[in-house]
């Protein structure tokens, strides 16, 4: 389903960090491209490996992000609304690294990769806005995910302190 | 109470204190409730404090006392086999008699939090040395403004006090957040770091004391957290650990700059121990 109104996304946009403080004109360029999709629980949103294509933002619902380790799957983390899922859509020919899982009803807003790459390159300034809110949507994901590397609450680490 | 009116026992020497009951939170920690072997009692304890525990013949460690402070007569150690000493404390059944010396150390600021709201953010073990915070908030629950318990640990598996985090979501005003860092896909909770559950709790940064226990990295992490939303830092307390020996503030094995975390600590204002938190990932 298309996402037609722009008051809509507007208010909406306080809700995500990566729309937050856009623009009026950048958010009805955005508006132009974005569509309303949902999900089932257990539905599987994207596969590990699959192309890259969408960026997603959560509307409402619970989202794990999965892979395989051990010969078990393990769930690494888990979005809620307001988060944003598969910005590699705007890197070219880009592999998703993870799996990723309704785990209730999921609906999203999502955003083609090649769509708003276009947008992005026709507009710079909404190009580098996305930018750097991706950069620091990353940057948070990357700040967390060394958090989870250290073990910061394993054996060792307990045992040094 | 103030720390200094409670009647200590000669602080080097252990006091005999017999297991009476045993309980395995996870498949590493074990909580062990003790009563004085002598049935003499115990002294009191507050909020935050900690006993070095004696296992003869291997050697002592400092553990944060996990029980309710209003419950006389026991001191409640939760602990986790990281080491020689505390795998041999877990192994023990009731009926066992340990050595225990103090409690030490300064106190989680009950009295401050008094008419607040009470932010707690705990990471693995970090949760017990708040437990004996929770039952006060607990037992007291119109002294206080809303409960707030954010908690992570590395898996399901590791969680510890389960069946007190339903109980304590369903005190009045309180809402219990737990996230782990790694699930299998039968775990239908939160995974990720525990400040990402601060999304999801709506703070009164004007109301607020924030108290915090885990490890330092998260530690760190959690206060940049509490900062960008808002909560001034002498909001903000925190629980510290290094390598206690004497307890009492003689030896120095666990100075910090100024302090000693025996003696100083554990339980510190962020204004306190801001400089060192901050500068240093390695104290």
């Amino acid at each position: 389903m298309r996402v037609n109104r722009i008051e809509e996304l507007a208010r909406a946009a306080e809700a995500y960090p990566l729309l937050a403080d856009l623009r009026p004109e950048h958010l009805a360029k955005l508006v132009e491209i974005a569509e309303e999709r949902s999900f089932e629980q257990d539905e599987i949103i994207f596969g590990e490996g699959a192309t890259s294509e969408c960026l997603f933002l959560i509307a409402s619902g619970k989202i794990a992000l999965e892979t395989i380790a051990g010969g078990k799957r393990i769930v690494i983390q888990t979005l809620s609304a307001g988060d944003a899922m598969g910005w590699s859509a705007l890197t070219h020919s880009a592999k998703t690294h993870f799996q990723a899982r309704a785990l209730s009803h999921v609906q999203t807003i999502a955003f083609e990769g090649a769509k708003l790459a276009v947008a992005c390159e026709y507009d710079p300034v909404l190009g580098y806005e996305i930018m750097k809110r991706l950069l620091a949507l990353v940057t948070e994901r990357l700040d967390h995910t060394r958090m989870q590397v250290v073990d910061m609450y394993g054996k060792r680490a307990a045992a040094r302190s | 109470m103030s720390i200094a009116a409670i009647p200590l026992p000669d602080p080097m020497c252990p006091l005999p204190v017999r297991i009476s009951e045993v309980v395995r939170e996870t498949h590493d920690t074990y909580t062990l409730t003790t009563t004085a072997a002598n049935g003499s009692g115990l002294p009191p304890f507050l909020p935050g404090q900690f006993s070095m525990v004696f296992e003869f013949g291997v050697g002592e460690v400092p553990i944060s006392i996990s029980g309710d402070a209003e419950i006389p007569g026991q001191l409640v150690f939760t602990i986790r086999s990281v080491g020689a000493v505390t795998a041999a404390l877990v192994g023990h059944k009731p009926g066992d008699y340990l050595g225990v010396r103090g409690s030490f150390g300064t106190a989680w600021p009950l009295e401050a939090a008094r008419g607040q709201d009470v932010l707690l953010v705990a990471g693995g073990i970090g949760l017990a040395p708040l437990r004996p915070v929770i039952s006060h908030v607990a037992r007291h629950r119109s002294d206080f403004g809303r409960f707030l318990l954010l908690y992570g640990a590395r898996t399901p598996k590791d969680l510890l006090f389960r069946k007190q985090l339903h109980a304590w979501s369903a005190l009045p005003e309180s809402q219990v957040l737990v996230t782990v860092d790694c699930a299998d896909s039968r775990w239908r909770g939160h995974v990720g770091i525990v400040t990402k559950l601060f999304d999801f709790v709506n703070l009164r940064p004007e109301r607020t004391i924030a108290m915090t226990c885990g490890p330092e990295i998260m530690m760190r992490f959690v206060i940049r957290a509490l900062r960008a939303r808002k909560l001034e830092a002498g909001q903000i307390y925190l629980s510290m650990e290094r390598n206690m020996e004497c307890g009492i503030g003689f030896c120095g094995h666990c100075q910090m700059g100024p302090l000693f975390l025996c003696k100083d600590g554990p339980i510190f204002a962020y204004l306190q121990v801001e400089r060192w938190l901050e500068g240093h990932h390695e104290l």
